[in-house]
């Protein structure tokens, strides 16, 4: 008798450490607010996207993203806004402020986790494993990153000539061209190119002059300032752009308005999008 | 407190634009006396209005004048005096108003109680009544202050003045009463209101009252002192049988000035000209 | 100058309407407040309050951020909205001009080039920001005082407001070049204002200040009440006037100064509250002065609250909100003037 009780305890025990595998109750299901649009593109990525309450303003990859609770622009966060998603983790990036608010969150009892935002591949790698191990989607977050890694050495494997590259957007009716310090010069140079702005800083009207004393070999606009300008021919006749070697030889890259300006899991794409448009392989 | 003279000037001379109005001037206003100033225009009446409210010192001065010698103003000398004390001993009614904001009649005359907020409330709006009744505004206290015609908004103006002279009066024994040109706007049967209203104030030793007047017959009627101010010559300064000559009155406006005795007053003197 | 909106009433304020008139007002405030206070992204009910008040801690995160989020934004609300109202009446009778407001004489350029600066030199940061503006703010305050004692007329004032303004906005133009997009977007909230920095700390001073700057101003009724009449006409009555002119401008710039510093850049309260004050109660400054700082705090509170829960859970700046509400509302107002002409 006393035999099968002890079988009796230990198949209970052994039933339930099955149901929690990390050893712990979870009765209570998590709730993840997400800020950041690289930050919430990894969730989705990892299959998590059931977690998620809210998210950013900046969160608008995958298109799904947009239809959840939004809190608003990352860097000026409500407090208030995001308590009352009743989180219990927050995926912050490290960008996300104000500081003040981050710190009413945490004291709150709300887990706040910061995560590296720079557009770098090690950024990339640890925002994503910090993600899974949160997420407990570790083994997910691994196969994407070798899946990253894969694409990523794929696209860095072919040497390519140098070419001199600038990319352009439109805002408030301008062109403007990507400095030094921006995403966008991140992938620019990723792909073999040289950004000749690469002096200046943010995004600055474009100088007619000094586009056409650099000369580049390649443009790069994203879809936004396509639609805005009517199609592609008007950026070929644009004045300022017609007698530049980019134009001449057709070396044009369309890019997505978030692959153009973000360093995320799909930066790869981007790479690929540039290397075709660029040297056609 | 009794205090002899309302406003003592002594060797005053006004410079205005770097010329010289009004040269050496003295001149005594007891209480209870009007003193009329005359001239042509430009002879240098309102800057020396000015001088003797204590404007030059402050701001309001139309053109930069300076004024030199001793103003005194009922025993307080004007050039060291603050505006506070000052406004506890004179009141002075300008030209023009420029009130841009729709203020309640009641409430623009009761503002000349404000140097003196001490004073019971009560008794301001007794002052204040009484203003309107010698001013004739009763029938005009609910209108806005703009829909009102220049000659009741002045009326309004001479009853705060009336109000702040009473205040002074009240505090201070009597005041010194400045006015500019009162009864240009206003009609005659107000214009002998406000010129009777004076002279009741100074009748019952409440003020010394310093006028500037165009009218040279109203001046004859209802002055004790006359003053006579001219760009080019001395002034005049006397009685109005001393001040009012042919031969002064001449010169100084250059028109031909005939003075005969009144029609109808006793011992009154009538001006003319004679173009 | 031009009496632009035939302020006033119809008929003359009495002594009856105007105390039930600032009654009205702050019973107004105290139902505004418990708006604010029970409405916001996270639910709070009144029940709960009730019972905290009697030391029932049912929910803490709720209560937490109740005493540590919503209440000190509610009275910074309130507080800057106190300022804002009341600065905004004293200007206008200051300038003898309707449209006065603080920003005239070049105070909020020179608190958004003290921001500018912080965020493109320091990166920000709210002390940085909040340091900076106020010291732009009063800089810009005593370089118009220098600028306008040169003139005997309020006018060489209001240029010289002007001038610092167009050096102000053109300095940031120089230092936005230089500034990159997440500096650009901090200044742009900075810009449209927020009173999400509230906390009990900068209460505790900003509430006596504050408190006592207001007080100080309110003492000055009869010296607003002489201005009306002119500038002659106040000297006359007692008030040395250019010492007055400029005791009130610093003290607007000390009132105002820190609560922008705080909340960055918030319009129209100023210019719109005592308009509508003087609509209702008559111009008699011992009126409007209480009455615009009242009517200031209810305005910014509802403001607050319509912030925080038009978007929820995100927020409108709320800068936003008061000129979505005060532009068009001030356009009626002058219309309404013209119409009376």
């Amino acid at each position: 008798m006393s035999r099968m009780k002890y079988l009796f305890q230990a198949l209970s025990v052994a039933l339930t450490l099955c149901i929690s595998p990390a050893g712990q109750a979870t009765e209570t299901p998590m709730r993840v607010v997400s800020l950041g649009g690289s930050i919430t593109e990894i969730v989705y990525a990892l299959d998590a996207q059931d977690l998620l309450v809210g998210v950013d303003q900046s969160s608008l990859y995958p298109p799904q993203a947009q239809t959840l609770p939004s809190v608003g622009y990352y860097r000026h966060l409500p407090s208030e806004g995001v308590v009352s998603l009743k989180p219990t983790l927050v995926l912050a990036s490290a960008n996300a402020g104000p500081p003040q608010v981050i710190e009413q969150i945490k004291r709150l009892g709300i887990d706040v986790m910061p995560l590296s935002d720079e557009p770098t591949v090690n950024s990339l790698e640890a925002r994503v494993r910090a993600i899974a191990k949160a997420l407990d989607r570790q083994a997910q977050g691994e196969a994407l990153l070798s899946q990253f890694r894969t694409a990523w050495d794929l696209a860095h494997t072919k040497s390519v000539p140098a070419l001199s590259a600038t990319l352009l957007i439109m805002r408030g009716g301008r062109l403007l061209a990507a400095g030094g310090d921006t995403t966008a010069h991140v992938v620019l140079s990723e792909s073999g190119l040289e950004n000749i702005f690469s002096e200046q800083r943010s995004y600055q009207p474009i100088s007619a002059e000094a586009l056409n004393a650099q000369a580049p070999e390649v443009i790069i606009v994203t879809t936004s300032t396509v639609n805005a300008m009517g199609n592609l021919d008007a950026i070929k006749t644009h004045p300022a752009l017609r007698l530049t070697p980019a134009v001449r030889d057709n070396r044009i890259v369309v890019l997505d308005d978030l692959l153009a300006q973000g360093f995320g899991l799909r930066v790869t794409e981007a790479i690929h999008t540039i290397r075709q448009g660029a040297w056609g392989d | 407190m009794s205090m002899q003279s309302a406003l003592c000037i002594s060797d005053v001379t006004i410079q205005r634009g770097g010329r010289a109005l009004a040269k050496s001037l003295s001149l005594s206003l007891p209480v209870g006396e009007i003193l009329g100033v005359l001239g042509p225009n430009g002879a240098g009446k309102t800057s020396l209005l000015s001088a003797c409210s204590g404007e030059c010192s402050g701001e309001g001065s139309g053109e930069r004048s300076q004024a030199s010698g001793e103003i005194e103003c009922t025993g307080v000398r004007v050039a060291t005096a603050t505006a506070q004390a000052l406004s506890r001993r004179r009141a002075v009614l300008p030209q023009q108003s420029t009130l841009t904001f729709n203020l309640p009649i009641r409430q623009i005359i009761e503002m000349g109680a404000y140097p003196f907020p001490e004073i019971d409330p009560l008794m301001v709006r007794r002052w204040c009544d009484a203003a309107i009744a010698q001013t004739d505004l009763q029938a005009h206290l609910s209108k806005r202050y703009d829909a009102l015609s220049g000659g009741e908004q002045q009326r309004v103006q001479f009853s705060r003045v009336l109000v702040h002279t009473r205040a002074i009066a009240h505090v201070n024994g009597a005041a010194c009463l400045f006015l500019d040109e009162p009864t240009s706007s206003l009609d005659l049967k107000h214009q002998s209101q406000l010129m009777s209203g004076l002279r009741e104030i100074a009748k019952a030793k409440l003020a010394g009252v310093f006028i500037i007047l165009h009218d040279l017959n109203m001046a004859a009627r209802w002055c004790d002192q006359l003053l006579l101010l001219s760009p080019t010559f001395a002034p005049v300064y006397g009685s109005a049988r001393e001040v009012l000559r042919e031969s002064i009155l001449t010169k100084v406006y250059g028109v031909p000035m005939s003075v005969v005795p009144h029609p109808t007053r006793l011992n009154g003197l009538w001006v003319m000209s004679d173009e | 100058m031009i009496n632009l909106l035939g302020i006033g009433r119809l008929r003359p304020a009495t002594p009856l309407t105007t105390s039930w008139g600032l009654l009205l007002l702050a019973v107004g405030l105290f139902f505004a407040v418990l708006v604010a206070s029970t409405q916001g992204a996270y639910p709070i009910a009144v029940a709960d309050l009730w019972s905290w008040a009697f030391g029932h801690a049912n929910d803490e995160v709720a209560q937490t951020i109740w005493l540590d989020i919503r209440m000190p934004r509610v009275l910074l609300g309130l507080v800057t909205g106190a300022v804002l109202g009341m600065t905004g009446a004293v200007m206008q009778a200051l300038f003898r001009n309707p449209l006065a407001e603080p920003g005239l004489v070049g105070l909020s350029a020179g608190a958004s080039l003290g921001a500018v600066l912080a965020i493109v030199l320091t990166g920000g940061g709210f002390l940085w920001i909040g340091g900076f503006a106020f010291l732009g703010g009063f800089a810009a305050t005593c370089l118009a005082y220098l600028l306008g004692t040169r003139s005997q007329t309020p006018a060489g004032l209001l240029l010289a407001g002007i001038a610092i303004n167009a050096v102000g906005f053109s300095a940031m133009g120089v230092l936005i070049v230089h500034a990159n997009d997440a500096e650009l977007r901090d200044l742009t909230f900075w810009n449209m204002g927020s009173l999400a920095a509230a906390n009990w700390q900068m209460l505790a001073w900003l509430i006596p200040w504050s408190g006592l700057a207001v007080a100080i101003l309110w003492r000055q009724w009869r010296a607003l009440n002489a201005l009306l009449l002119g500038e002659r006409e106040t000297f006359h009555l007692g008030f040395d006037i250019r010492r007055l002119r400029w005791h009130l401008i610093l003290l607007i710039a000390l009132a105002v100064g820190p609560t922008v510093a705080v909340t960055g850049g918030i319009g129209f309260v100023g210019l719109v509250l005592p308009h509508l004050v003087r609509l209702w109660l008559g111009a008699d400054h011992r009126w409007v002065l209480p009455a615009s700082a009242l009517g200031g705090a209810l305005a910014l509170t509802l403001a607050d609250w319509l912030s925080r829960v038009v978007i929820s859970p995100a927020e409108l700046p709320i800068g936003i909100v008061t000129s979505l509400i005060g532009g068009p509302f001030f356009i009626w107002l002058l219309l309404r003037g013209a119409r009376r002409r």
